[in-house]
């Protein structure tokens, strides 16, 4: 004896097996879950129910008033999977329909050489990408090299078309089935014009195939050298500024009179933002460079880093800069009053009418003071 | 022969939205009644795919339902093509020429 359960489709009440009411339940989750980006979805699954009750109908007959878990898994076996007729592109169409797609920028990466920033631009502007290729070549000898720079921040910010609507963004056209349709047309008319074939068949090959492949790897050798190299250097400059602090710190800087008004606080804030100055650029760069050489794409993360980089870096300028002007106007104070520092055991001559003997000329001071001239003694 | 009909999945499953369009065309049509037509060809299908289908075909505008009540039961949605919907099948039939004379050529 089998449990019955009663539903309502459609308006009408039908008695199913149980077993047979969990099968149509799961079948009927299944559907919604499967139709879950429809916007017609609820219409969609009304319509199935008319159907089920219809097919139940069919089941049912003077004294057969109950549907069996066979019967219903005949049911569902008849309709088949539920799936989602949804084309990607359905915010495009309805009553938008005439508007033209506004254009995005992307970097292109089929067919790339190297971020695929020509590529992308190439798309945009619709023009051929071996003219962009080529103004990028000579972009980089007439700006001495500044344009490669430029180059690498394009391929951070701009993001890559990775989709097919995204694709269809670059060139402002509208992606739609209709559109889809229209292309493949267009390719097809193509492709019956025989010297057209090569052209095709370049178009569609995969991204980074063949020379693109060779040359960046090329490039990811490079990217991987310079940025060991920037790497070096960045650890080069902080053994510079940790001696410099140690020094500072237990060294022997005497500073006399006016000149002892600057803290050696002031020195070394000084010369810890001098410090970020320098590096920030070169271990941002490094990053850069080795992320390349690696092959990882740069992604709304890495805009956040750079962004916290590029704040720090403004800050130790403005940093720097206070503790310059600070310094040098004491410094410069000092010059008027008095002849020499003593720094480490080293006279320094700052100002001649006050130094024992004239044998050697004296040379501007290093920053913060370049208007200070002196002499070791 | 079944291998063959494998080879051409994908391909009938892309052509399913011209195949329905086509039924469609024939005149004012109820969903089984598609099902039914298409049941006896390589495009045989169900419920499950048709619906969401014809779904979508309305919401493009290729397709619209009017109710007719039935003399057995509830009243029926009836499908038939819009002026866009004949247009998009004219265009899908150009099409299909076009490819099944790429293919002669191919051979030639």
């Amino acid at each position: 004896m089998n449990k019955v359960t009663t539903i309502n489709l459609n308006g009408n009440a039908y008695q199913l097996e149980e077993a047979g009411y969990d099968l149509l339940k799961k079948y009927l989750e299944q559907a919604r879950k499967n139709l879950a980006d429809d916007p017609d979805k609820d219409e969609i699954l009304s319509d199935f129910e008319r159907a089920i009750a219809e097919k139940c109908d069919a089941y049912l007959h003077g004294k057969k008033n109950v549907i069996s878990k066979e019967e219903v898994q005949k049911i569902i076996d008849d309709m088949g999977p539920v799936e989602s007729a949804e084309a990607p592109d359905e915010k495009a169409h309805g009553a938008d329909e005439s508007a033209k797609q506004p254009k995005r920028l992307y970097t292109l990466r089929d067919g790339a050489i190297i971020g695929g920033v020509a590529n992308g631009l190439a798309a945009y502007f619709n023009i051929d990408v071996t003219i962009v290729r080529l103004l990028f070549v000579l972009l980089v000898f007439v700006s001495g090299g500044i344009w490669i720079v430029i180059y690498l921040l394009m391929m951070l910010v701009i993001p890559v078309a990775e989709t097919p609507e995204q694709k269809a963004e670059l060139r402002g056209e509208r992606f739609s089935a209709q559109d889809v349709l229209d292309r493949a047309k267009k390719k097809y008319a193509d492709v019956s014009s025989k010297e057209h074939w090569q052209k095709v068949a370049d178009d569609t090959r995969p991204a980074l195939s063949g020379v693109g492949d060779v040359l960046q790897k090329l490039v990811q050798v490079v990217a991987v050298i310079v940025g060991i190299g920037l790497a070096i250097a960045f650890g080069f400059l902080t053994a510079t500024w940790i001696s410099g602090l140690w020094w500072l710190a237990f060294g022997h800087l005497h500073l006399t009179d006016q000149l002892s008004t600057i803290s050696l606080w002031t020195v070394a804030i000084g010369a810890t933002a001098a410090y970020f100055i320098a590096a920030l650029p070169i271990a941002g760069l490094a990053a850069c460079f080795l992320k390349i050489g690696v092959g990882r794409p740069f992604g709304r993360q890495s805009m956040r880093w750079l962004a916290a980089v590029l704040g720090l870096w403004v800050i130790a300028v403005g940093v720097f800069a206070g503790t310059a002007i600070v310094t040098s106007g004491r410094i410069n104070d000092y010059q008027s009053t008095h002849g020499y520092i003593n720094i480490d055991n080293h006279h320094i001559c700052i100002n001649d009418n006050f130094c024992p003997g004239n044998q050697e000329p004296m040379i501007p001071a290093p920053m913060p003071s370049p208007a200070l001239h002196y002499r070791v003694y | 022969m079944s291998d063959i009909a494998d080879k051409f999945g994908p391909l009938r499953k892309g052509m399913l939205e011209f195949a329905v369009l086509k039924t469609v065309s024939a005149g004012k049509a109820y969903a089984a009644d598609i099902l039914k037509k298409l049941g006896t060809t390589e495009f045989a299908t169900g419920e499950g795919t048709l619906y969401p289908l014809l779904s979508r075909l309305r919401r493009e505008r290729l397709v619209e339902y009017e109710w007719v009540e039935s003399e057995a039961g509830p009243p029926r949605k009836y499908y038939y093509l819009t002026d866009a919907g004949k247009k998009q099948l004219a265009e899908l039939e150009d099409y299909w020429h076009e490819l099944s004379a790429t293919m002669k050529k191919l051979g030639a």
